[in-house]
């Protein structure tokens, strides 16, 4: 029991579990943020047609209750029927298809009959598809398990495996330790999700039946909601359990190096497996019986999949659990041999071996002979920040697949834009007043007509068809109504203070200076990095205590220290650039960013400049803007980093200072503005 | 013309306490051994003279120039091995020089000549390539040593550079710290009397904070002429009058215990000592009442 009390309650070790957990929720709140508007954009895009649907068709809740839900389950039965006259004709028909027909068939009839009621499953689809939190689930239980087999060497390690219980009852405990910690650590993630997601959509009603959410249209089993997020819950323990218990078998058995590499093997492996093999594929075992689906775990309630066992159709959720909860049988049995029971191996001497290997290579050739190339070795070798650099990379890549900018752009507005943007004319002038008179004649003549219509009584089909040309009329007319304004107001604005402005789509300066979901996730990753990279800069040598010895030679001090801001503010850009420039990048190639050459002013919101500028240099100064923001607060955490006394302490109290505020204040909570740093590193203008 | 290095009144004080209290001294070229008790300033001395920190008062001059006009330009004649071992885990031990020799600012030839040749002196080329993380205590010493060395530097400071270190290195070191003050300031704080008594030209005391001796060993050893005695009796007797002298060190001999003590009177009973007089004595007559030393 100490023991089990010892691992959990770990003062450090709760702060990360409890620091991963606000970062997941930043990350989770941010996404459900950046999905929201991008929802609102396309209910934008669809206003005008929602509006006419909306009269005639029910509300879409009703509809799956009362027919949709209903169809299926009959579908599925007639199915059957169908297939089984095909079969007859088919006679070479494989007999799992028909096997797997006649299971399918019993699985729903034995579902009996689903109360479906509609209800808000808002939160319950937000939490559905949160990769992140799946993928942050692991760390906090690989961080346990670093810590136990680092034990293992100390000299602590030595002595627990001399006592009389410090071999497999002390192991037997430490995987109950491991148990409790993912199923805590996957509550305080996973839960944290769904609290925050009902606290923004309200509860999705536990006590409803799952199938009455239809993203859960397949599910053949029966279950309430609540019971669906308890046994989710269960399953994402059992898999972070599994990945666990395998990394801690592997690395007590291997020397770091190959165990690492197998480690990475067996887990890409896995979670390739469960990426890229589709669920109809014949081998789609590999994609289910795998801890990874279990890390997943919804898939097994808004699908439907039997897997062939020896012609046999087995349902996947059954089969996955047997199979993965054998695995975790196997790997604790294992680790009671192999880590309780058998003598310990001398790890870590083939690691220091390849590292002495690598570094005599290196420093025969020794790269760096100035104070700048030795302070960069020393911040991204000798304190890994070239780790944070790669996973910085890695984060763009994926914000770059994670970005969709769609416009609400009518094909009216683009041939609008084509013909008019740029310098207002004369002749662009009078070609919108022309458009706007025929136009205001057009709509005229259509009244009269309707006028006429009605009073003569005509047929409902000719008034109802006359009256929709006339409200198109009407739109046309107000469309550019609309930019003579937009036009005037510019000629106003040039006249009033002699600064040219020049009539330009404005959308994607709008999307950029404005700030957005999407923007402010990349902030919170480029936050993250700041904090991860630059944590130990100055820390690194308190840890060593060579302050003294470094101070005390001829380029110890000011060059030292001006080489390694250098570092900060060369790595700040350099990820300050790729973390913003995703976004950017996005928005040139999606959305576009027109005539950069006009003066700023023709910007609705940049009119306050007071001097004339174009475009693009406003572009490059913002941009530059953004990276000087990143570079203050890089210097803020560098500053922490000075005064600590070591990395890991800097990085606590950066995390605590900088990230924590910044979580907190993206996922909702009403704290004064300053305090988030998401916000300062957007720079948005208004 | 020789170098000089010139303490005037040097003070330090941490809040409230008195650190060092006007130091005054000189120092040529040659090993000077600083001697004291736990406590009695030495580091805190050192590091004013590499202006690791702000003194409170006084002056220090190399030549007549005070070393806080010069900066850097002081600082690049300077070779320094702190007391606390500073040095990257993660670094081998010929990166960790290359590095030392990069902040001296060394051309790069001479960074690798001489990394090779302090290497060596140290004793150290066979484990040159490996982390500095797996190095003992002793090894980790003659890191430091090396890289103070590194750059030939006219004034050597060196915090305890011998501690930890076997007795063969001990007197390798020993050796070359001799060879090198041939032309060179050497300032040689450490407990270890012996390493003092065989290569130090001048002998300098402090005691709480003061410069309470400062002269050629000959010297001090003839300023003890008759404060050194031995008392013989029982193990007892002994005993009681050790807690008169705490600094009184107990031998045995092959005749009976024998207390050595070291007093500006002696008590009676007690044989002044003619011959054999050591540096340790010296140190016992100066530190009387502190910490057992040595
Ligand atoms: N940073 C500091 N703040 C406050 N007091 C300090 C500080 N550094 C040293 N002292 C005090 O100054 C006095 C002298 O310390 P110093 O380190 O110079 O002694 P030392 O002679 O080198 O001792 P040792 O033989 O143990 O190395 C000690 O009493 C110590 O407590
Ligand atoms: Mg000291």
């Amino acid at each position: 029991m100490a023991e089990i009390r010892r691992l959990l309650l770990d003062p450090a070790r709760l702060i990360a579990l409890i620091m991963l957990a606000v970062i997941n929720l930043a990350l989770f709140s941010g996404e459900l943020r950046s999905r929201r508007e991008e929802e609102e954009r396309y209910q934008m895009q669809y206003a005008e047609w929602s509006i006419s649907r909306e009269e005639t068709e029910e509300d879409p809740d009703a509809h799956y209750i009362n027919e949709e839900y209903p169809a299926y389950l009959a579908y599925v039965q007639t199915q059957s029927q169908t297939q089984s006259v095909l079969q007859k004709l088919n006679k070479a028909q494989s007999p799992f298809v028909t096997r797997n027909l006649d299971k399918t068939v019993q699985d729903y009839q034995a579902l009996g009959k689903v109360e479906v009621e509609s209800g808000d499953h808002r939160a319950l689809d937000a939490v559905l598809d949160c990769t992140l939190t799946d993928i942050l689930l692991l760390i906090a239980p690989l961080l346990l398990i670093l810590s136990l087999t680092a034990e293992a060497d100390t000299a602590v390690g030595a002595l627990t495996r001399t006592t009389k219980r410090g071999r497999t009852p002390l192991c037997a405990r430490r995987i109950f330790a491991v148990i409790l910690f993912s199923l805590a650590d996957v509550l305080l993630l996973y839960g944290g999700d769904f609290c925050y997601a009902v606290s923004q959509y309200g509860s999705p009603g536990l006590g409803r039946a799952i199938q009455s959410d239809p993203a859960f249209q397949l599910c053949a089993v029966r279950l309430t909601i609540g019971e669906y997020l308890i046994f989710t819950v269960l399953l994402k323990t059992l898999a972070v359990t599994v990945i666990a218990l395998l990394v801690w078998l592997i690395l007590s058995r291997f020397h770091p190096l190959p165990g690492w590499t197998l480690i990475s093997v067996i887990v890409a492996g896995m979670w390739l497996c469960h990426q890229f093999v589709m669920p109809t594929s014949p081998v789609n075992h590999l994609r289910f019986l795998n801890p990874f689906a279990a890390l997943r775990a919804d898939e097994f309630f808004t699908g439907y999949c039997n897997l062939n066992l020896f012609q046999y159709p087995a349902g996947f959720l059954g089969s996955m659990l047997i199979a993965v909860g054998g695995l975790f049988v196997l790997l604790a049995a294992g680790c009671l041999v192999l880590v309780g029971s058998r003598y310990p191996k001398k790890r870590g001497a083939g690691m220091v071996r390849l590292f002495d290997r690598i570094s005599k290579a290196l420093s025969r050739h020794m790269p760096c002979h100035t104070v700048f190339g030795f302070e960069g070795w020393k911040l991204l070798f000798a304190q890994r920040a070239f780790v944070f650099v790669c996973a910085a990379i890695g984060g763009a890549f994926w914000l770059w697949n994670d970005i969709h900018i769609s416009l609400p752009l009518s094909a009216d507005t683009l041939m609008m834009y084509r013909e008019f943007q740029g310098e207002i004319t004369e002749k662009k002038l009078e070609k919108v007043t022309y458009y706007i008179e025929s136009n205001q004649e057009y709509a005229e003549y259509l009244q009269r007509k309707l006028d006429e219509a009605i009073a003569e009584n005509k047929d409902v089909h000719e008034i109802s068809g006359l009256q929709k040309s006339l409200n198109e009329a009407m739109e046309t007319l107000q469309f550019w109504q609309a930019v003579d304004t937009r036009l005037s107001e510019l000629t106003d604005y040039t006249a009033r203070t002699g600064l040219d402005a020049w009539f330009v789509p404005q959308e994607s300066y709008q999307l950029l200076f404005r700030g957005n979901a999407m923007q402010r996730h990349s902030a919170m990753v480029l936050l993250l990095f700041l904090i991860f990279a630059f944590c130990g800069i100055f820390a690194f040598d308190n840890q060593y205590g060579t302050a003294a010895l470094l101070r005390a030679t001829k380029n110890g001090r000011f060059r030292m220290r001006l080489c390694q801001w250098l570092w900060i503010f060369l790595l700040t850009v350099f990820a300050a650039l790729m973390l913003h420039g995703v976004y950017i990048l996005h928005l040139a190639k999606d959305v576009e960013f027109a005539l950069t050459e006009a003066p700023a002013q023709s910007v609705a919101f940049l009119q306050f400049l007071p001097f004339s500028v174009n475009i693009r240099t406003v572009l490059t100064v913002y941009i530059a803007l953004r990276c000087l923001a990143a570079f203050a607060l890089a210097a803020a955490v560098a500053g922490i980093s000075r005064f600590s006394r070591n990395p890991s302490h800097a990085r606590m109290i950066s995390l605590a200072a900088f990230l924590l505020p910044s979580a907190l204040c993206e996922s909702g909570l009403p704290l004064p503005s300053f305090l988030n740093f998401v916000d300062a590193l957007t720079v948005t203008v208004s | 013309m020789e170098n000089i290095l010139e303490l005037k009144q040097v003070t330090k004080r941490y809040g409230n306490f008195t650190a060092l209290d006007n130091v005054s001294f000189t120092l040529h070229p040659g090993v000077t051994g600083l001697l004291g008790a736990n406590g009695a300033g030495k580091s805190t001395l050192m590091k004013l003279m590499t202006d690791h920190m702000k003194r409170t008062g006084g002056e220090i001059l190399w030549n007549g120039t005070d070393i806080l006009k010069m900066g850097a330009k002081w600082r690049a004649l300077v070779g320094y091995t702190p007391q606390l071992q500073g040095l990257y885990d993660d670094f081998s031990a010929r990166r960790f020089l290359y590095y030392m020799g990069t902040l001296k600012g060394m051309p790069h030839r001479e960074i690798k000549a001489q990394t090779a040749e302090m290497l060596a002196a140290v004793n150290l080329t066979d484990a040159a390539h490996k982390r500095i993380g797996t190095f003992s205590g002793g090894m980790r010493q003659r890191v430091l040593l090396a890289s103070a060395m590194l750059g030939k530097p006219q004034v050597l400071i060196l915090d305890e550079p011998t501690a930890g270190l076997d007795p063969g290195e001990r007197i390798r070191i020993r050796n070359d710290i001799a060879e090198l003050a041939r032309d060179r300031i050497v300032l040689l704080a450490t407990h270890v009397v012996s390493d003092i008594a065989c290569i130090a030209k001048q002998v300098m005391v402090l005691r709480g904070g003061k410069l309470i001796a400062f002269d050629t060993p000959s010297a001090l050893l003839a300023a003890t002429e008759g404060k050194i005695g031995e008392f013989f009796g029982t193990y007892d007797e002994i005993r009681q009058l050790q807690a008169q002298y705490p600094s009184g060190e107990i031998a045995q001999r092959r005749d009976g215990f024998v207390l050595r003590i070291a007093a500006d009177t002696l008590p009676e009973g007690c044989e002044p000592v003619k011959d054999a007089v050591t540096l340790e004595d010296v140190c016992r007559l100066y530190l009387k009442g502190e910490r057992e030393y040595g």
